[in-house]
């Protein structure tokens, strides 16, 4: 006690030097704070895009149909997927790689077959529908493109257009559909290469044998949690015997990359920043020391042993630093906070951001963990920043000391 | 002729809060070639003196010319200039840049007044040959005595040709050889260059070296007497 | 003397310069070799783009980059006889024909970018002769294709196997052939690397059915620097009320401004890192400036000029800066040089992580001595702003209370 407060009073000896230290701990903790808080939701926001626009949290294929994208690759849709627990929606999709030809020239597309209004709980589509309305389910020749295609291709509502693609067994099909409605879902790069029908209506040209329709090549989910993906994807591997069941880091193991990249350049930031904070902190105390070297050397002359005066110092460093991370974390708490209902608006950046599939718009995350990180890393700094000056400290003889100036 | 001439100077420190009185009228006159000690216990305002004299303060108020210069509506930059070309310092210690060597700081105060390279090194030489130093030309402060350093200091304070040297308790931290040393190689620029010297101490063996002794009690002359 | 002053000054206390010196080169260490690696991935992406595959700058009927449409095709020779002779010397304009097909082999199929190339110019602006990673390249007219080796994969093809490409032809017509693979090929993008399929110009045309017509000059350029002569060229000499010529900032927009958003965000963390390095900076200049009060007072005692005084503090403060600056440089030039001449190859994950942007999965760095001056002179700013702490001090000295403490 005698010597934490000892320590806490040599703090504030040097004033300025002190302050100096506390600023840049404080400007490090907020700056990370901000930063990581910036990336974590950045990176979500190009995750939920993802998901909702190409993935869903899992999907059910065919086991073939990964490799080999062919329209024969399909499994039956199964009743009942909606009632199991954590499941919050799903969409059966009829999908094709083909070609979308309009007055204006034709492209290759993926065209997807769904249920309105099941794809909508899916992938929030309906939402995006700018110009005229979204698919109903027997819609037979209305399709939904997107505003990236309408402006290469000169489209508006209820233009025609024309798919191609290749039916089950080998044959072209070609098909003739009128727009209905025209999204943005704000992924360019998404936008720019499908477009949406009835399921219906496409399985009728693809499955020419079976008039049920209820041929499927793929099952996508949205959950209500991602805790519960395991058990959901047993039961749906259970549901679908045979099939392949695939959760969003099997299906797309480099987003599921990105995730833990995120974090792991997380923790090279408040490393990088930590080690330009260490050279500062070493470098008061060795002052601080230094300035006070008869004190010390009084101090072990009447007795205060060495392990003593090596814990006072290292007490100091830990002081001087720990002061300036609850100011930190307000900071940073406040600028996120304030960033958290608006978003950081980065509408000049906006073509870029939405060809890379994230939105224009970044609204932070802010993660306790990383308070938490931020915490325990200054700590360590400071630990290791005192061991020098201690060092110093304690290898000064206390008559030399005493003798010198 | 009068290298020091101060009228009337009275000095108040903390004028507004608990006045101090440090100098209550003080008239001073100092010829050239002087030799003078200006005593007197601490508190007696010896320093403040010495301090207004060298134009490193102003008095609150009275009239100070250094060599017929009227020094008290200098401005401060003007003041530095003045002290650069006309009056040596002499500290108690640590006066010189610790970082340059014996040669270089001699030289620093005559390449502040801009003297061209060949006159800057013949008059270093000459001037660490009069104090005794020729052999210590490249050693820095921290490798010279005490006595030594003074030295150097006085050397140094030459250096600029002022109309006199203030040497503020110079032998403070001396030993009885360096002492007598330092005040021998004083007296004899005295003696040959008919340099003047103002000095604050109380060292008795300085004291008893100068041949004009001013005495300074509760900042007032309180005797002035030349041997 | 004002130089020699400084610099023996900064060596008064070895341990605390050097450690100083320390943060200040690590500080720029690190965020060189980032900057280097970051504008390296971006330059390399970006020349991709447009070096290599687009052409710093390209021809087209007007409106044509807009809609990508056949029926804006052209009559080349007009274009050539227009600006030949005046452009600068070893410019080419290198013809094309693109459009999408639908490519299918087997039960697969996909959508494809089909591109009519000059063989012998082409190979000039993208050198796809010679990567060729099986097989051979094309020859004129000999109704045969090469694609790229990723669409290769998907399709399960082989070199001899044969495509059928299905596409929308000149003014609606239709277009359809079928094309043994003589090769497959493999270009630093991805994307392409997926999706293109590349036939002899005449073969291109045929299939199209538009003789004689392209749809694109690609204007390739020795070096960047012939862009601003090369445009003016082209823009005087053609008619712009029927062509369109455009640079790649017009082609390739939201590449630069991804690329600028990224470089943004870089920007950030630096500053942020200089910050911190900052702090440390003025801790050490504020404890050099005030256990030195003494002498400072001693200096203008005798006459130092303020003026000079302040003088010797900036160049104190600034040597602090650009020496570690420096020595910072001479650490990365080494790894910055050693990424920009071998590259890292990335595998797995990574790689595929890269490839979702359409980067190369290639961590290499640029050699640009911008980056390094830019760091240089960075550090002189913060420290010269920093020295004005001991400059204000230096200005507003009084001797005697400088020498009293």
């Amino acid at each position: 006690m005698l010597t934490l407060k000892l320590a806490w009073k040599n703090i504030w000896r040097s004033r300025t030097r002190s302050l100096v230290v506390v600023a840049s701990i404080i400007i490090g903790v907020w700056s990370v704070i901000f930063l990581m808080s910036f990336s974590l939701g950045m990176g979500d926001s190009y995750l939920q895009s993802a998901l909702k626009n190409e993935y869903g949290h899992m999907q059910v294929h065919h086991p073939n149909y990964k490799d080999d994208q062919e329209a024969k690759f399909t499994f039956e849709e199964g009743a009942n997927v909606g009632s199991i627990a954590g499941v919050k929606a799903y969409s059966p999709r009829v999908l094709s790689n083909g070609m979308l030809s309009t007055g204006h020239g034709a492209r290759g597309v993926i065209i997807k077959g769904i249920d309105p209004e099941l794809e909508d709980g899916v992938s929030g589509i309906k939402a995006f529908v700018k110009e005229g309305e979204y698919l109903e389910t027997g819609d037979q020749r209305s399709i939904l493109v997107s505003q990236k295609l309408t402006e290469k291709f000169k489209l508006g509502l209820r233009s025609k257009v024309v798919l191609t693609f290749q039916d089950e067994n080998g044959d072209m099909q070609s098909s003739a559909y009128r727009v209905k409605g025209i999204y943005n879902s704000g992924n360019a790069m998404v936008d720019e290469m499908r477009v949406f029908v009835d399921k219906q209506s496409l399985a009728q040209l693809m499955f020419k044998n079976d008039s049920l329709g209820n041929r499927i090549h793929e099952m996508a989910f949205m959950l209500t949690g991602t805790d519960q993906m395991d058990t959901v994807q047993s039961q749906l591997a259970a549901l679908f015997p045979g099939e392949l069941v695939e959760n969003y880091k099997q299906l797309a193991p480099d987003l599921a990359l990105m995730e833990t990249q995120i974090k792991t350049s997380g923790y090279i930031f408040i490393f990088i920043f930590m080690l330009a904070l260490i050279f500062g902190i070493i470098n008061t105390m060795l002052m601080a020391v230094l300035e006070r070297y008869r004190e010390l050397g009084m101090l072990q002359a009447i007795g205060m042993g060495k392990p003593r005066v090596f814990s006072m110092v290292v007490m100091e460093t830990f002081l001087l630093s720990m002061v300036g991370v609850p100011i930190g974390y307000l900071l940073g708490y406040i600028s996120v906070k304030s960033f958290g209902t608006n978003g950081l608006d980065l509408t000049a950046f906006s073509k870029g951001n939405e060809m890379f599939g994230m939105s224009s718009t970044v609204y932070p995350i802010m993660d306790i963990n990383l308070f938490i990180q931020l915490g325990v890393a200054v700590a360590i700094t400071s630990l290791v920043a005192s061991i020098y000056p201690a060092l110093k400290a304690i290898r000064l003889k206390p008559v030399e000391a005493i003798r010198k100036l | 002729m009068k290298v020091i001439e101060v009228k009337g100077i009275t000095k108040t420190y903390n004028p507004d809060k608990v006045p101090v009185e440090a100098l209550r009228g003080v008239d001073l006159t100092i010829e050239a070639g002087e030799f003078t000690a200006i005593v007197g216990p601490s508190g007696s305002g010896k320093t403040t003196l010495l301090n207004i004299i060298g134009g490193l303060d102003r008095p609150t108020s009275g009239d100070i010319w250094i060599g017929g210069t009227k020094l008290n509506d200098m401005s401060e930059n003007q003041l530095i200039k003045f002290r650069q070309k006309e009056i040596g310092f002499v500290f108690q210690s640590y006066n010189l840049i610790p970082v340059l060597t014996t040669a270089e700081n001699t030289e620093f105060v005559m390449l502040l007044q801009g003297r061209s390279k060949s006159e800057r090194d013949t008059r270093v030489k000459e001037l660490l040959a009069e104090v005794g130093l020729s052999d210590k030309l490249d050693k820095r402060p921290s490798e010279l005595s005490g006595g030594q350093q003074q030295r150097v200091a006085v050397a140094r304070a030459l250096a600029a040709k002022p109309k006199f040297i203030l040497a503020d308790e110079p032998t403070a931290n001396l030993d009885s050889a360096s002492t007598s040393n330092l005040l021998d190689i004083m007296e004899k620029l005295n003696h040959v260059e008919h340099m003047t010297f103002v000095f604050s101490t109380h060292d008795q063996r300085v004291i008893d070296r100068a041949r004009r002794v001013v005495v300074l009690e509760d900042g007032m002359i309180k005797s002035d007497d030349r041997k | 003397m004002v130089f020699k002053l400084a610099w023996r000054n900064l060596w008064r206390n070895k341990r605390r310069t050097l450690i100083t010196i320390s943060a200040v080169a690590f500080a720029v260490l690190w965020s060189a070799v980032l900057q280097s690696i970051q504008t390296g991935t971006w330059d390399k992406m970006i020349d991709n783009m447009s070096r290599f595959y687009m052409g710093y700058a390209q021809v087209h009927s007007k409106g044509y980059w807009g809609e990508q449409s056949l029926d804006l095709g052209f009559e080349p020779n007009e274009v050539m006889s227009a600006v030949e002779g005046k452009l600068p010397e070893n410019v080419d304009m290198v013809p094309r024909l693109e459009s999408f097909a639908l490519a299918s082999y087997g039960l697969q199929t996909q959508g494809v970018l089909i591109m009519g190339i000059d063989l012998e110019e082409e190979n000039k602006l993208t050198g796809i002769g010679n990567k060729i990673t099986e097989g051979t390249f094309l020859k004129v007219a000999t109704s045969s294709v090469i694609i790229g080796d990723k669409l290769a994969e998907k399709l399960n093809m082989a070199v001899g196997d044969t495509l059928v490409l299905l596409s929308q032809g000149y003014h609606g017509q239709n277009a359809v052939g079928k094309y043994p693979v003589v090769g497959l090929v493999h270009l630093n993008s991805p994307d392409l690397n997926k999706r293109l399929v590349a036939l002899s110009l005449p073969d291109a045309q045929n299939f199209f059915g538009m003789p004689d017509l392209i749809t694109t000059y690609a204007i390739n350029l020795p070096s960047k620097k012939y862009l601003p002569q090369t445009m003016a060229v082209l823009k005087t000499q053609l008619d712009t009320s029927l062509y369109e010529v455009m640079d790649y900032n017009d082609l390739i927009p939201e590449l630069l401004e991804a690329a600028k958003l990224d470089q943004a965000s870089g920007s950030l963390i630096h500053f942020i890192l200089f910050l911190l390095i900052g702090f440390g900076l003025l801790g050490t200049i504020i404890m050099m400036t005030k256990e030195r009060s003494y002498e400072f007072g001693v200096l203008t005692a005798i006459g130092t000029e303020r003026l000079k005084l302040a003088g010797i503090l900036w160049i104190e403060s600034v040597l602090l800066g650009v020496v570690g600056a420096l020595a910072g440089i001479a650490l990365c030039l080494p790894i910055v040089y050693y990424l920009h001449s071998s590259p890292i190859q990335l595998t797995g994950n990574m790689a595929d992580q890269y490839e979702r942007f359409g980067m190369e999965a290639v961590i290499s760095t640029a050699f640009n001595p911008g980056i390094f001056i830019n760091q240089a002179i960075i550090m002189f700013v913060i420290s010269t702003v920093l020295s004005l702490y001991p400059v204000i001090k230096s200005l507003t000295l009084k001797p005697i209370e400088a020498m009293k403490s």
